[in-house]
């Protein structure tokens, strides 16, 4: 066996990575495509406000921030479409009132302490084996209904008001898409941490996007984006002592310069 | 594609009003359009046509009126799903969705199909026919970032004619086309029309090209003005009328 998997902590982190790694871009290219990409930065700054509440209570974060994630998702969207507030300062509403509620809730229980700011920048040491339970439920419960309904999600992303003169519900697919963002942030925050999950769910798609020549690709493409990237990162952060969220992040964001540049050298 | 009781009328519009506030859109509106005619509704700018026709296919709700498809209220999504639709903006569509010109073709059989059910041999084939009937079964596997304006709305007209509508209704299609290729894009229209006995309505602004082509022509300024064929319509008195000051039609060709 690899040196690095000889922890539990390490094969724990990989498990939770290789799920997150598949969950994150798919859900991922939805959003890229309905141009929600700061959807789930809001998403993931709201789950905070959820495991500040699991911190204090002694629930587990990632229960409480699916909770949080999933209410404020419910809102989101009926903000937007009610149209009260314009554009997407609703995202930016929700963004920073999240995290004010969250740092408010975290000083008036314990302060700040090291396992929330685990929670903010993402730590490989931290994965329980109640979280991989967790995580494999709920990434199995979206990869699940983005198969079912495959074809529903890809044609009301392709054209809302299309979909609408068909007779399809576009408003409840909409709906849809936020709470499986909204479990997919929160599922990945353990390892990401909260601050850069936004980055796992944009970069592998802009990245395959770059090189695919169908939406099914980009899907394929977006999905080894991100395995490399998590399992990369996770190798580099584990040898080299740095934060994985980052690492993995930073792997990404490589991977995309890789592939832009094969980009303009098919052109040429 | 039908196969549908031809007696009873494609589209039924009855005392159809819409207002916004105070601001009157559409008053009274009522006419029927036949099945297998290709209907041209012209009028202008702010006239309400594209209204009438997000009215019609339910995007708009109605301040007071009836509208019944092939004879049944089009408040149903099964009714709704008998029409095709290209929207104005087809050929301006978002280009950086990284879809396939047959992924997006596919795309309008989902409705028909329904939830819980996958693409089987009879879509695909219905999928190829639109393909080959829209003139893009050669672009199938092309981006949609790759294609010119006029290429998009073919895929646009193709992803409508996948789901095999009884009509199909365009809305300004000819505005990123150029000139020389609009004479062939109403006759290609009118093909299609002809060949697949489907009843085709569009919306535009251009009564030369749509006087020449259409079987019929309804005219909307806020009100019904006129319907009937394009000779009866190139009155004068009826384009006065509709644009509130002396216009004379002139043929020409494109």
């Amino acid at each position: 066996m690899l040196e690095i998997l000889q922890y539990d902590f390490m094969q724990r982190a990989f498990l939770a990575g290789l799920m997150i790694a598949v969950v994150a871009p798919l859900i991922g290219t939805f959003m890229v495509v309905r141009r929600f990409s700061l959807m789930a930065d809001t998403l993931a700054h709201v789950s905070l406000v959820g495991v500040a509440t699991g911190l204090i209570t002694g629930i587990n974060p990632v229960i409480t921030a699916s909770g949080a994630a999933i209410i404020a998702a419910v809102g989101i969207e009926k903000l937007r479409s009610s149209k009260h507030v314009y554009g997407e300062s609703v995202l930016a509403l929700f963004l920073s009132g999240s995290l004010a509620l969250a740092t408010v809730i975290v000083s008036a229980g314990n302060g700040l302490n090291a396992n929330f700011v685990s929670y903010l920048f993402g730590s490989i040491t931290t994965v329980t084996a109640e979280d991989l339970w967790v995580i494999a439920a709920l990434g199995a419960t979206v990869v699940a209904i983005l198969m079912v309904l495959y074809k529903e999600l890809f044609m009301v992303s392709f054209d809302e008001e299309l979909s609408r003169a068909a007779g399809m519900k576009a408003e409840r697919y909409n709906l849809l898409l936020i709470l499986l963002a909204a479990l997919s942030v929160s599922i990945s925050m353990r390892i990401i941490g909260v601050l850069l999950i936004g980055a796992l769910m944009v970069i592998p798609v802009v990245t395959a996007m770059q090189l695919a020549r169908s939406f099914k690709q980009t899907l394929i493409y977006a999905v080894i984006c991100s395995l490399i990237s998590v399992m990369g990162g996770l190798i580099v952060s584990y040898y080299m002592d740095l934060a994985s969220g980052g690492t993995i992040v930073v792997m990404a964001l490589i991977l995309f310069c890789i592939c832009l540049g094969i980009k303009k050298l098919r052109k040429n | 594609m039908s196969k549908n009781n031809l007696n009873i009328p494609a589209v039924t519009i009855q005392d159809v009003n819409f207002q916004v506030g105070e601001q009157k859109i559409l008053e009274n509106i009522t006419f029927s359009i036949p099945q297998g005619e290709y209907v041209g509704i012209i009028g202008p700018n702010g006239g309400g046509k594209t209204t009438l026709i997000k009215i019609i296919l339910g995007l708009t709700k109605a301040t007071s009126g009836k509208i019944s498809i092939m004879g049944k209220s089009s408040q149903y999504p099964a009714v709704k799903r008998r029409i095709g639709y290209v929207p104005q903006k087809a050929s301006q569509a978002d280009t950086q969705f990284p879809a396939t010109v047959e992924e997006v073709v596919r795309s309008g059989r989902t409705p028909k199909l329904g939830l819980f059910k996958y693409f089987k041999a009879k879509d695909k084939n219905a999928v190829k026919k639109a393909l080959e009937i829209s003139g893009i079964y050669h672009l199938r596997q092309r981006l949609m970032s790759k294609l010119s304006g006029g290429e998009r709305q073919k895929v646009y007209i193709a992803r409508a004619l996948a789901a095999e509508p009884d009509i199909l209704i365009l809305d300004e299609p000819t505005i990123a086309i150029d000139v020389a290729s609009q004479n062939q894009f109403y006759q290609f229209l009118g093909s299609l029309n002809k060949s697949q006995k489907l009843t085709v309505i569009i919306v535009s602004h251009d009564i030369d090209v749509v006087a020449k082509e259409v079987s019929s022509v309804v005219c909307l300024n806020r009100g019904l003005v006129c319907h009937g064929t394009p000779a009866e319509f190139i009155k004068d008195e009826y384009l006065e009328k509709l644009y509130g000051k002396k216009v004379k039609f002139i043929l020409h060709g494109h």
